[in-house]
């Protein structure tokens, strides 16, 4: 498959392809904004806490300008994220409307860190000749916490959409079977007296057994995309699917109900089952989804910190303030190099394990492993080393292990292979930035000076940091089709049933991306011109 | 009951705090590129350094405003997720343009606030330019969409559910809502400015605030009164258009028997304009009044909450407030206008409690900001 192909197997092969084109620069541009607002508080803070262990007052000057910057890109990023949200209930409405009725509970609960962060990253800037130094220390910590927090109930609603509680894989690394996922729903002891039992297991369900006022019941995650389709559709039990394993004697009584009040008060008990609150903090990888996104953030504001400081040695070498340029980039060198450090080899791992084990089709695609494309490790060499030891042994810590293949996955339920070129793209700029980390933390600590080739790259170094990070998003969204919700809702589900003209969304796209070139702008004029 | 006590409480709360400060931040984004513009072309440099002032409070109202507003949707999604589902289903034009809107909002007012003295004056007035524009244009978008809940102009139901944009934006109660609430939003910001400067006049006795007093209180006024008039023109076409709503809102004023009797909050919303009216004249016609010039602008803040308060439950149960149309629906989609169809796995007394136990912390800590940033 020629890059063409890729491109137009995930444009075209799912539906809505333009929608999901806008979506993602939407979202986009607000993750692109978001990386600082949940670094750069934590890294002011930091610098806040050295100048009061310290009394050097460059540390106090750092952590003021770090300030300055993460109270307008605050602003900046509430404001992407109002489009953002309107944006997904405009486009996605179904989408938006399941979420809202069974996983509110994060959303809501953002609301909380919203409130978090508007006070305290306010109070952090405007007030800080008004609070005593350990109080507004702790004001900062606060203000970083609302950030964390908010990205704490964001992610855990994503990861239930990439692999939600009762969605069950179906991959066996050892024997290399895969088979499609499946679903666990608890269906309502009343409903389920109107099912026949039999035709549920013709369809390839089965009942593991009965609770306090519902039966558990495991079906193909194909019938499940049905019946939310139909359901999304307005259709009625009758003209469903559901008709189908509905006992003969019970069909004209139920006929007539619409399926979505059916199929809302199975998903309503089954949700009730995992638990409303927890159910999204349950999702597979959730806990390495946070950590991972954290570190992104933590290191994009780190390189963008770098970057800035470097601009600065490179335009006022004989700058009066070379010193505190130098400290602070120092300061953001380390943190860097921490931070890739700790994405590629602890966070990035664990999350690597948890799409393995919760999407194996994902994984699959990740890897490459189709005779329809060359993959990036087989063109220098490395096919069977990466495929057959390397990456098996990684994500499943068994020498044994297999990886998927996707070609044996079933055709409804693969996603676009373009993601193994991202995939692989971004884990070799992620080396790349390691590198550039490395190397400006030799030279700000073991040299005198920082050479120009290098400020140079540390000043592309930020861009090259938020690619990473957008390709990293990038695998993870575009992996996750054909669903919007893995094993239960697909694309076409999700989607408006007024779909506007391709050339509005492209319309809306560019304008999107021109008023971000434009920020981009208004923040270099603002922190770099005199 | 038209919905739970704690979901009406929240939204009230939500929204009331939101709308309070749009109102402000549609005037002061007027207002603030007017005085930097006068005051530059003038060589008036006590008014430039005022909306540099003014614009410090400004981004922090907006950013709270716009986190109250957020709130708002997610706890209108969490409580009442069909109806919002519909929303986007039909909505794709009006709230579509005001996204535009907001994010070029945001752009005019982080590069207005953070190039101020750093571009050419040329430029910065031109983004101060687009500041005002956009305070035009966001409410415009919201307002249509509010106008589409009194009264579903352009509402297909066959083959699907859809939207006529061009009937929608043709719905007769769309610009008298707009120019009332953009009226309202001059007066209400002209009062609460009369209020911070006349309190600064009394502190310093500085003649310079009481020119800015009586500026204020010319602006004010003029807005006060066309928003009057704007409000009549919005009730006549209530009356013809959306009958329901108007029953709640003037019942036995105008002999009519309401569902919902909302004539108390008519009334008290006229006796604060009558006020705020009497106030302001005393204060541009005679002497300096420290009491008047304290109530003057806290009671036109009250009006808008009241204003807003009365348009949005007046309508209640009903997302649309047409009974006769909603009625006559099916059930998925009459269930998803209905504000007593609230989320049953949402409607439960924990979430209540943790809704307490984040809140009021939360709201203090807001207090505590704003009352160190008015803080000398």
């Amino acid at each position: 498959m020629d890059p063409f192909g890729l491109i137009s197997q995930w444009l075209s092969s799912y539906p809505a392809g333009w929608e999901r084109l806008l979506s993602m620069i939407g979202i986009e541009v607000h993750w692109f904004i978001l990386q600082y607002v949940i670094g750069l508080p934590f890294l002011a803070v930091i610098a806040e806490a050295i100048w009061m262990k310290t009394g050097n007052e460059q540390w106090k000057r750092l952590s003021r300008t770090l300030a300055k910057g993460f109270v307008m890109v605050f602003a900046v990023g509430a404001a992407t994220g109002t489009a953002s949200e309107f944006g997904l209930v405009l486009l996605w409405p179904n989408l938006t409307e399941a979420a809202g009725r069974y996983i509110y509970f994060p959303l809501y609960m953002e609301v909380f860190a919203f409130l978090m962060e508007v006070a305290f990253i306010y109070m952090y800037f405007y007030a800080e000749d008004k609070l005593p130094p350990k109080v507004h220390l702790l004001v900062g910590i606060l203000a970083f916490a609302g950030a964390w927090y908010s990205a704490a109930m964001i992610l855990s609603v994503n990861s239930f959409m990439q692999a939600p509680v009762n969605v069950l894989a179906r991959y066996d690394p050892i024997s290399g079977k895969w088979a499609p996922p499946e679903v666990l729903l608890f269906v309502p002891t009343e409903l389920a007296k109107v099912i026949d039992v039999n035709a549920l297991k013709s369809v390839g369900a089965s009942v593991l057994g009965t609770g306090d006022g519902f039966v558990k019941v495991i079906l193909p995650s194909g019938l499940v995309r049905t019946l939310m389709s139909e359901a999304f559709a307005g259709k009625t039990v009758g003209e469903s699917t559901l008709a189908l394993v509905i006992k003969k004697e019970a069909l004209s009584s139920v006929s007539g109900l619409p399926l979505k009040t059916v199929i809302d008060q199975i998903v309503a008990t089954t949700v009730m089952n995992a638990g409303t609150f927890m159910i999204t903090f349950l999702s597979g990888g959730y806990l390495a989804t946070f950590f991972h996104v954290i570190g992104a953030a933590i290191a994009v504001s780190a390189f963008t910190i770098m970057g800035g400081y470097s601009l600065r040695l490179l335009k006022m070498p004989e700058s009066p303030d070379r010193e505190f340029f130098m400290r602070s980039l120092k300061f953001a060198a380390v943190v860097a190099l921490l931070a890739i450090a700790y994405q590629g080899m602890i966070s990035g791992h664990e999350m690597g394990v948890a799409v393995a084990k919760h999407n194996p089709e994902k994984f699959a695609a990740m890897e490459g492993t189709s005779s329809s494309i060359t993959t990036l490790p087989s063109l220098i060499g490395l096919k069977d080393l990466v495929e057959k030891q390397l990456m098996p042994m990684m994500a499943y810590g068994d020498p044994n292990a297999k990886l998927p293949i996707y070609d044996k996955i079933d055709v409804n339920f693969r996603p676009p292979l373009i993601i193994h070129y991202l995939y692989y793209t971004k884990i070799g700029l992620g080396v790349l930035l390691g590198l550039i980390a490395l190397l400006a933390t030799f030279y700000a600590f073991f040299k005198t000076e920082v050479p120009k080739w290098l400020l140079t790259i540390l000043v592309i170094s930020p861009a090259i940091a938020q690619l990473t990070s957008f390709l990293g998003w990038g695998v993870r969204e575009m992996g996750r089709k054909p669903w919007a919700i893995y094993g239960i809702m697909d694309v076409q589900t999700e989607l408006t049933i007024n779909p506007p003209p391709a050339w509005q969304l492209v319309g809306v796209a560019l304008y999107l991306t021109a008023i971000l070139v434009a920020l981009v702008l208004a923040v270099y004029w603002f922190l770099w011109k005199r | 009951m038209v919905a739970p006590l704690p979901v009406s409480t929240l939204i009230t709360l939500t929204f009331g705090v939101h709308i309070v400060l749009v109102n402000l931040d549609i005037a002061l984004s007027i207002f603030i590129p007017w005085m930097k513009w006068k005051g530059t072309k003038e060589g008036d440099e006590f008014l430039v350094e005022r909306a540099k002032y003014l614009m410090r409070y400004y981004a922090a109202t907006y950013a709270v405003a716009g986190v109250f507003g957020t709130a708002f949707t997610v706890i209108l999604l969490s409580f009442y997720p069909q109806f919002i589902g519909l929303a986007g289903h039909l909505t794709w034009v009006p709230f579509g343009l005001a996204i535009l809107m907001i994010v070029l909002r945001f752009f005019s007012i982080v590069s207005y606030w953070y190039l101020w003295g750093k571009i050419s004056n040329e430029l910065h007035d031109l983004l101060g330019a687009l500041l005002a524009l956009t305070g035009l244009l966001v409410p415009l978008g919201f307002r249509a969409v509010f106008a589409f809940l009194n009264y579903p102009a352009g509402l297909k139901l066959e083959p699907k559910p859809m939207l006529d944009v061009g009937e929608a934006l043709m719905n007769p109660t769309l610009w008298p809502l707009y120019l009332k609430s953009i009226f309202g939003a001059l007066a209400a910001g002209s009062l609460v400015l009369v209020t911070a400067y006349g309190l600064r006049y009394h502190k310093s006795k500085d003649e310079r605030y009481m020119k800015l007093v009586r500026l204020n209180l010319k602006y004010g006024l003029t807005s006060l009164v066309l928003m009057l008039v704007f409000g009549t023109w919005y009730s006549i076409v209530l009356y013809f258009t959306t009958p329901y709503k108007f029953a709640n809102v003037f019942g036995f004023l105008v002999g009519m028997k309401p569902k919902l009797d909302f004539t108390w909050l008519f009334i008290l919303k006229m006796v604060l304009v009558l006020a705020q009216l009497f106030l302001a004249y005393s204060l541009y016609s005679g002497e300096f009044n420290l009491n008047y010039v304290k109530a003057v602008g806290p009671l036109a803040l009250l009006t808008v909450a009241s204003g807003e308060m009365l348009n949005m439950h007046s309508q209640l149960p009903y997302f649309v407030a047409q009974p006769e149309v909603v009625n006559k629906l099916p059930d998925l989609l009459k269930n998803a206008l209905l504000t007593t169809n609230v989320n049953s796995l949402a409607n439960v007394p924990e979430l209540y409690t943790i809704t307490a136990v984040m809140l009021v912390p939360l709201l203090l800590a807001m207090a505590a900001l704003f009352y160190l940033l008015l803080k000398d």
